[in-house]
């Protein structure tokens, strides 16, 4: 009997301390979460505004990290394929797996800020050109894909989005008249990427061209776009040794004949805020208004957009406090 | 609107060629704008050290050419970060050396492959917008990988003599093909916010083996066929290349 007494308090004993034992497993394990998240803590999701474009027709992806944790999780600040946060990759019948090489790699210092909960980081980039040339080259169907890559940190496990489709045709031709495989196809891919470039002469010609004879062409509102922004903007020519001055006149003449539904909403926003600039330059108050509050419609609270409004006031810091654009309207 | 280079700089070049008669070498040619200076060299452990010679301890020889120091700076009231596309400008209307290398004698390993780099006294742009204090250097002609741009504006190159040397060296090694996975957490390749301990000036064990081992199209920039700047895959140049035409087995 004592013996079954002493079996059966050392149970309880036992008992007891399985349940701390459990108890504390639990809280460790809980605190091993704030500092170690696993990859249910972040979501990558890819948009591509324009999943169908022709031939030379740029491409502007949409990348969006989330936690969907509960913990707030360090991440790069800015989401771009320059700075190496992220890689995107592209397939299709005739290239198995494209990594799009960016023109220029940059290496940032202090990249990284804690994302809380439920938020999320966005970025709006090109994708059509970078170091190995056109991405979508030729007609057909590819597949798109993007992967956060963290590298270092508490936070190392890649994640990939989902693959996006992006079909490209070649309509009546134009686009082939655009990716010759020569200087002036590169100049004019690398002028629709910048959206300047006064050295880019080549390219440039090789737009108007198809301006002249392809008015109606989509890549055309592409190209009023890019040549209205480089001209809204000054530019260093290191090659010449001097500064262009920001031309607002002619560049507002190429934005009127942009059809600007037919552009992403971030270029949208982009032509917007460039026309609101000008026309504070050349002392049209209302009209910059005007072209401000068309900006914050689009805009329309949306964090990835951000930048281009930041940017846009550090050029024309009037652009900030829109009561200095027009002091009589409220 | 290319000048000829000046006498100095072509005698230099000969005998940075000659130098390399019996191994590959890379020739830099560094230019600067004013108000920037080169990166100095950094005493460790009482050993000066120098670009050259991070280089060179990891089996390397680089050649440093000071070109241009007059650059003037093209200096823009409200924006003073430098876009993508001037900096194009700038490697159009001040490099001399061509993209391709030069080859001392009839065969691929006496070759003396160019780099051109500047120092300009601006910020960095990205994603077409200035934000100032935080991009230290850029890389491009990333298909082949020559040249790069370390921007002097930057509080941590002006007023850091060592972070400035080693993040020069930094932006050659991606021209060399070296990534931020090959950092192991102090040497040349760890950025600044991923260090786990004090940093070193020299490659890691990983950087070293890419440089000494791998075929010139791995690593060398402008070098012909050039495996352009990709991402690693697992172990170092284990890479996917982007086009499929380097298979894994032409880069180990």
């Amino acid at each position: 009997m004592e013996l079954v007494r002493a079996a059966r308090v050392a149970g309880n004993f036992c008992f007891v301390c399985l349940i701390a034992l459990m108890v504390f497993v639990a809280r460790a394990d809980g605190g091993l979460a704030q500092e170690r998240p696993g990859s249910l803590t972040l979501e990558l999701k890819l948009e591509i505004e324009k999943p169908a474009v022709t031939l030379g027709e740029p491409v502007y992806a949409t990348v969006r990290l989330i936690n969907v944790g509960e913990m707030p999780v360090e991440v790069f600040k800015l989401l771009d394929p320059q700075t190496g946060a992220l890689q995107i990759e592209v397939s299709s019948a005739s290239k198995p797996r494209l990594v799009f090489l960016p023109l220029f790699y940059a290496d940032a210092v202090r990249t990284r800020s804690a994302l809380a909960p439920g938020k999320a980081v966005v970025a709006v980039f090109p994708i059509f050109y970078g170091a190995l040339g056109w991405t979508f080259d030729r007609p057909g169907t590819y597949r798109v894909t993007a992967e956060y890559r963290p590298q270092a940190g508490a936070q190392r496990e890649r994640i990939r989005s989902s693959a996006v489709g992006v079909t490209v045709t070649d309509e009546n031709g134009i686009g082939a008249s655009l990716l010759t495989g020569t200087v002036a196809s590169e100049e004019a891919a690398k002028f629709l990427l910048w959206q300047r470039g006064d050295q880019l002469q080549a390219g440039q010609a090789l737009l108007t061209n198809l301006l002249t004879q392809h008015p109606d062409s989509p890549v055309a509102e592409y190209a009023w776009l890019a040549f209205g922004r480089n001209l809204s903007r000054s530019f260093r020519n290191y090659a010449a040794g001097k500064i262009r001055e920001a031309d607002c006149e002619p560049a507002l003449s190429y934005f009127q004949r942009i059809r600007s539904d037919r552009l992403p909403l971030f270029l949208q926003i982009q032509q917007r805020l460039d026309e609101a600039r000008c026309f504070i330059k050349l002392s049209q108050p209302a009209k910059a208004r005007d072209s401000m509050k068309r900006a914050e419609q689009l805009r329309d609270g949306r964090p990835e957009f951000n930048l281009a409004f930041q940017q846009a006031i550090r050029l024309e810091p009037a652009l900030g406090h829109r009561l200095d654009i027009d002091p009589v309207s409220p | 609107m290319l000048t000829p280079p000046p006498v100095r700089f072509q005698m230099s070049m000969v005998a940075a060629i000659l130098s390399c008669l019996l191994v590959s070498c890379v020739s830099l040619e560094f230019d600067r704008m004013t108000g920037t200076a080169f990166p100095s060299q950094h005493m460790v452990n009482g050993q000066p050290v120098t670009l050259s010679s991070i280089f060179d301890d990891a089996g390397i020889k680089l050649t440093v050419e000071e070109d241009d120091t007059g650059i003037q700076p093209l200096n823009i009231a409200e924006d003073d970060c430098i876009s993508d596309a001037e900096l194009s400008t700038l490697e159009n209307g001040h490099r001399h050396l061509s993209l391709f290398p030069t080859a001392a004698c009839p065969f691929a390993f006496c070759n003396t492959y160019h780099l051109y780099g500047a120092v300009v006294n601006h910020y960095g742009e990205v994603l077409d917008v200035c934000l100032p204090e935080f991009i230290l250097g850029k890389m491009w002609q990333g298909h082949t990988r020559s040249a790069f741009a370390v921007f002097y504006r930057m509080n941590t190159i002006q007023s850091g003599g060592p972070e400035y040397l080693r993040t020069t060296a930094h932006e050659i090694g991606h021209a060399f093909n070296l990534h931020h996975s090959d950092g192991d957490g102090t040497s040349i390749m760890t950025q600044s916010d991923d260090l786990t301990g004090d940093p070193v000036y020299r490659f890691s064990e990983q950087s070293r083996d890419h440089l000494a081992n791998h075929p010139g199209q791995c690593k060398f920039p402008g070098a012909i066929g050039a495996a352009p700047f990709t991402w690693v895959a697992d172990a170092h140049a284990v890479w996917a290349h982007p086009l499929e035409e380097l298979t894994i087995i032409d880069c180990q």
